[in-house]
């Protein structure tokens, strides 16, 4: 049984037809990157994965074989986390704040603890100086940065990454990578919408390629780029690597 | 004929000044039940559409909005004995106004709510919040600041609304004008101490309100 695994996933936008008979699987502490031109469903799939996009029109998605559509939200929302490309963070709320406050009102942890925790999480991506900051005091980057911080602290086993690098200016996308590439080799299980390639390349354990709401190619980072099967894959790649 | 209302003023100083003091009682009554209510009804509103609790805010909301103050008032005036609850007229009228202000409070907490970047919402419920939590602890204090004004604002509207009350006879400060120029027959200088009072009071709290924003700076809670 793998960890993860989505069967013959369909999901419609009202008539529009988003997400066609996708099926993939992965193991725990894997990476999986998905790809694809906008448009092409990816957000759309991470986004079904934890109910933000709505019901599926039929197929299934399952985390270590209890499938996620009846699960109830407490015990799939412990599991699955999210990051956004807009970071979200709660504009009302210190750093501190917002890391602290889901754990303590979701996993029922005492304020000192989930402060502690908060802490921790803040150190470790280097921005411990800035817990009594707002959001609107911090750059992208450090916002995207304490977004992941706050997925984190709730302990997912498995953690969305819906194109955490896309809303960010150029020079920010560093320091956002960095941290990821440290979950990755701390043996987090992610699943990962990017264009970022170079990570794709770097990190991960399976490239999916979408297009049209339809799964064209997948495979290992190094077959998925040096030999793409599929033309469209050959298309795609050809128009994101070339600049 | 200035010269008459300021006369008129200070020798029925007492009759304006109960007047004013139930107008303004009243207004603070309404506007405290009214928060309550708005806020509920506004909540309901915005996380509940299409349920029939949400349904029923609705028409609440829609009935208020489409029908004059003045018979909102007659409605509860007459309405309440039918349903077999006898109060003063004042508290007739409070209720009155928090009625009719309740349903303008929930429209401003509503487009409140509405206003804030769904991502919010995405993000609190990935974490696992509940949908309680989701509106009291993320949603209602971002929307605050925007809300705030606006009602604070509707106070100064509720004390001009007290003048219908004069309908149900609670002596408030246009029923005060009447009384004295009933008594005088100096309606025009009457009418005209009634109107220098609902200017003083409400530019006083627009000063306020305008204070109250300025200082409020919302700076925290402005979105980058």
């Amino acid at each position: 049984m793998p960890f993860f695994e989505a069967r013959d996933v369909n999901f419609h936008f009202g008539k529009h037809h988003a997400l066609r008979d996708i099926s993939l699987a992965f193991e725990k502490s894997d990476v999986l990157v998905v790809c694809g031109p906008s448009g092409s469903g990816k957000s759309t799939f991470i986004r079904t994965i934890n109910r933000l996009a709505g019901p599926l029109t039929s197929g299934d998605i399952k985390l270590e074989g209890k499938s996620l559509s009846t699960m109830r939200s407490k015990e799939l929302y412990r599991k699955v986390g999210m990051v956004f490309q807009r970071f979200n963070l709660f504009q009302h709320l210190s750093v501190l704040d917002n890391i602290a406050l889901p754990q303590r009102r979701a996993l029922g942890r005492s304020r000192k603890e989930a402060n502690e925790r908060a802490m921790a999480l803040l150190e470790r991506v280097g921005l411990g100086e800035k817990a009594a900051a707002y959001p609107v005091q911090l750059s992208g980057g450090q916002q995207q940065r304490v977004a992941i911080c706050r997925a984190l602290a709730m302990d997912p086993e498995l953690l969305l990454f819906d194109e955490p690098t896309s809303a960010l200016d150029p020079e920010m996308v560093g320091e956002v990578l960095q941290v990821m590439r440290e979950l990755v080799t701390s043996g987090m299980t992610m699943m990962v919408v990017t264009h970022e390639m170079g990570f794709a390349r770097e990190l991960a354990s399976e490239v999916v390629f979408l297009e049209s709401g339809q799964l064209i190619e997948k495979g290992p980072p190094a077959e998925f780029f040096s030999h793409p099967k599929e033309a469209r894959t050959r298309a795609f790649l050809d128009q994101i690597l070339r600049h | 004929m200035f010269s008459d209302a300021y006369d008129l003023f200070w020798q029925y100083e007492d009759t304006y000044m109960e007047g004013l003091r139930n107008a303004l009682t009243a207004a603070a009554f309404g506007l405290c039940m009214a928060l309550v209510v708005g806020m509920l009804a506004g909540v309901t509103r915005y996380a509940s559409r299409g349920s029939i609790i949400g349904r029923a805010v609705a028409v609440y909301v829609s009935f208020v909005r489409n029908t004059p103050l003045l018979v909102q008032v007659y409605f509860i005036y007459f309405g309440l004995p039918a349903m077999g609850v006898t109060l003063s007229a004042f508290w007739t009228g409070v209720i009155a106004l928090t009625f009719n202000s309740g349903a303008y409070i929930a429209e401003m907490v509503r487009g409140g709510l509405n206003a804030i970047p769904r991502g919010q919402t995405e993000a609190a419920m990935s974490l696992g919040l509940r949908q309680r939590v989701v509106l009291w602890k993320v949603l209602l204090p971002q929307a605050g600041p925007t809300i705030l004004p606006a009602v604070t604002g509707q106070f100064v509207q509720l004390i001009k609304d007290t003048s219908l009350l004069y309908t149900i006879s609670v002596l408030e400060i246009t029923k005060a004008a009447d009384d004295v120029g009933n008594e005088t027959y100096q309606f025009l200088p009457a009418y005209m101490v009634s109107c220098a009072i609902y200017v003083a009071v409400c530019i006083v709290l627009n000063l306020i309100v305008d204070l109250y924003e300025s200082r409020a700076g919302f700076s925290r809670h402005q979105r980058a």
